[in-house]
């Protein structure tokens, strides 16, 4: 068995990987279902996102 | 890949952190630029954003599909970078100036497509709380991943750099479906 060694950061990278992902599964259908009620956490969490695609232009 | 700011990890324990933070309040302070000039927009705007809803929700969809490549094209936005000369400035300034830089989001290289239909998704939104959130949540993403290299070990700053980038890469997708329910929200609110 290949024992992996991980370090803090690809644990942080991969931390905010999936928890992005998982707010984006539970947020995304209430901007289509509350007609833009929810859309500053959407909004916000897309930039989030975005920002975080920045890790190669720093 | 684009070589990280020189100097970026020297110091060590507390001073890296410090200038880690020196950084993220650039970041903030940056982002805050963009955040006024698209509220005073908005505001000069108000008085009939329907037709900016459509627009911008074309474009969320257009950019929606560049992000996940089934529109294969690739935007790079400015060709302008940080000069390196500007460490002359000393390394609390250098770090500062690249902050505030990074912040804009649109001064040096696009972090993702998404930052195209951001203007008008900001400019339509139905709350000045909408700009805050997208403006702001992008100044915590964009020092988030600065931090994360430095903090990885068993490599150099430039390979840490790329591993974050291939890690984070896998969220296009996300980003790319956000960005077309989002226009398709903005086209909805249109209606």
């Amino acid at each position: 068995m290949e024992i992996v060694q991980t370090s803090r950061g690809e644990l942080l990278a991969g931390l905010l990987t999936s928890s992005t992902a998982g707010v984006y599964a539970w947020l995304m259908p209430a901007v289509i279902l509350c007609g833009g009620q929810w859309m500053v956490f959407i909004l916000g969490a897309l930039g989030l996102l975005i920002g975080i695609q920045g890790a190669r232009t720093d | 890949m684009i070589a990280s700011t020189p100097g970026w990890s020297a110091g060590s324990g507390w001073r890296k952190v410090g200038y880690l933070c020196a950084y993220g309040a650039s970041v903030v302070v940056g982002s805050s630029l963009i955040a006024l000039v698209l509220i005073a927009t908005r505001i000069v705007m108000s008085h009939d954003a329907e037709p900016l809803r459509v627009v911008a929700g074309v474009v969320s969809i257009g950019m929606g599909l560049v992000a996940v490549r089934l529109i294969p094209i690739r935007l790079q936005g400015s060709l302008w970078r940080v000069p390196r000369s500007w460490t002359r400035f000393g390394p609390s300034r250098y770090r500062m100036m690249f902050g505030i830089c990074m912040g804009t989001g649109v001064m040096t290289a696009l972090a993702s497509p998404g930052l195209y239909a951001v203007p008008g998704l900001a400019l339509s939104a139905a709350h000045l709380g909408d700009v805050v959130a997208l403006v702001y949540g992008f100044a915590v993403g964009r020092t988030v991943i600065s931090s994360i290299p430095l903090f990885m070990v068993g490599s150099s700053l430039g390979q840490n750099v790329d591993r974050t980038a291939a890690t984070v890469n896998h969220l296009r997708w996300i980003e790319g479906v956000a960005l077309i329910l989002l226009g398709v929200a903005s086209l909805r609110l249109s209606c």
